[in-house]
């Protein structure tokens, strides 16, 4: 069970990396407190987990290349110093640094410019969290969002779902509006995306022992017309079909114009079409959802005013 | 930058603007990275804290820049607990000597950095 202290045991930790990064300079206010019981969280002779919580630093550090720490791949997992602890804890999964990983999704831009912005490159974020034992048996946890350049620090399935999301490739959007060609005031204009834009698509993503596919599924198609009015459908929509009433709706994605596109640019509105997709994941016996994709699309539609229609 | 970190953590709220009010560079990493862990985990944190600041410096003397602050930071009634609901673990708080500084940057005052030491410390 996570025994993570009173809420200072991680700041008092984080706080001296503050202080340091803040005045190596001061050497004086370094060896002021490397002694004594802050001695353990000295993050300039003795790094220790927790010292990383400044962006940028963290790189390296875990992972599963290089150290002796890490999984061994037959299914157990070993700190630095050799010793075994458990493969995971509390969600995060041991790197090769005996500190736990797990990987954080859509951090807000604000979060990300406090943290000291995103550094360049590939990576990713995490939720480092490192533990230390207690008297009595305890331990404590302590940690933060770190940024970890370059490969991930664990190949757990979350984070291998995360590598196959990444792999997806989902379908151009194809837009297929109804009347054919030009639109028409007042007459029912069918929307619908091509059926290949709407097809489930998969990827996956391996270890030695076990795999992790990710899928995505559209769910929802929001429309914009170029008239200034939207419309949101929960599938491809329906094609216009000969023998349909000309003058019937949609019977699930459609709109009806009510002015001309003479006035808009080139003489054309610009409908466009964003698809938003849902990831889940599943392998190794887990499943999970990992943020979703969106696809767009976008054509130019021309309506005419219904005066024109004269062959019908 | 003390009531605004109390606030935040009541909904571990990241993002709060009233943290960059008052807060810059490491300090503000600093409580950003520690709500971001609360978010992960689930953690909020409920009551207040108790403070007793006293200028320790203050430099240069006739146009300051940056002021140097003492601290005796209580969170004796500042508590961890689980964002469902009870007390997140059965440590005490207390208090923890504290040494923040503030700076004069872009015409605002805000703490730039602090470091809080272990529980007992003042």
């Amino acid at each position: 069970m996570l025994n993570t202290g009173e809420r200072f045991s991680n700041q008092r930790r984080m706080g001296f990396v503050a202080l340091v990064a803040a005045s190596l300079i001061t050497m004086s206010a370094s060896a002021a407190f490397a002694g004594g019981a802050t001695g353990g969280v000295d993050c300039g002779t003795h790094p220790v987990p927790g010292c990383t919580t400044t962006v940028g630093t963290g790189g390296g550090q875990g992972g599963n290349s290089g150290g002796k720490g890490g999984s061994s791949g037959n299914g157990t997992c070993h700190n630095p110093e050799g010793v075994q602890i458990p493969c995971q804890r509390d969600g995060g999964w041991a790197g090769a640094d005996g500190c736990y990983y797990k990987p954080i999704d859509n951090l807000p831009p604000e979060t990300i410019e406090a943290l000291g912005g995103r550094p360049a490159g590939e990576g990713g974020w995490y939720l480092k969290t490192c533990y230390s034992s207690l008297p009595g048996g305890a331990t404590q946890g302590f940690g933060g969002p770190v940024w970890i350049a370059g490969a991930p620090p664990v190949l757990s399935p979350d984070v291998l779902a995360r590598m196959a999301r990444s792999r997806l490739t989902l379908p151009k959007v194809v837009i297929e509006v109804n009347p054919a060609g030009e639109q028409l005031v007042n007459l029912p204009t069918w929307l619908s995306v091509a059926a290949s834009s709407w097809a489930p698509q998969s990827a996956t993503a391996a270890v030695p022992g076990y795999s992790i596919t990710a899928t995505a599924r559209p769910v929802r198609a929001v429309w914009s017309l170029g008239d200034g009015s939207s419309v949101t459908c929960h599938g491809p929509g329906t094609v216009w079909r000969p023998g349909t009433d000309p003058l019937a709706s949609s019977p699930d994605c459609g709109h009806t114009y009510t002015a001309s596109s003479a006035g808009a640019g080139g003489g054309a509105f610009t409908v466009s079409v964003t698809v938003t997709w849902t990831v889940t994941w599943a392998g190794a016996g887990l499943a999970g959802t990992v943020p979703g994709l969106q696809t767009v699309g976008a054509i130019p539609v021309r309506v005419g005013e219904s005066q024109t229609v004269i062959t019908g | 930058m003390w009531s605004a970190f109390v606030e935040a953590s009541k909904t571990a709220d990241a993002d709060s603007p009233a943290l960059r009010t008052y807060a810059s560079a490491d300090a503000l990493r600093l409580i950003v990275s520690s709500l971001v862990n609360d978010q992960q985990l689930g953690r909020i944190a409920l009551g207040n804290v108790g403070l007793t600041p006293r200028v320790t410096s203050v430099t240069p003397t006739d146009a300051p820049r940056r002021v140097t602050i003492l601290d005796c930071v209580d969170d004796t009634h500042w508590l961890d607990y689980k964002k469902s609901g009870g007390l997140w673990d059965n440590q005490p708080g207390g208090k923890h000597q504290t040494t923040a500084t503030v700076t004069f940057s872009n015409g605002q005052w805000k703490v730039s950095s602090f470091l809080l030491k272990d529980l007992g410390t003042c």
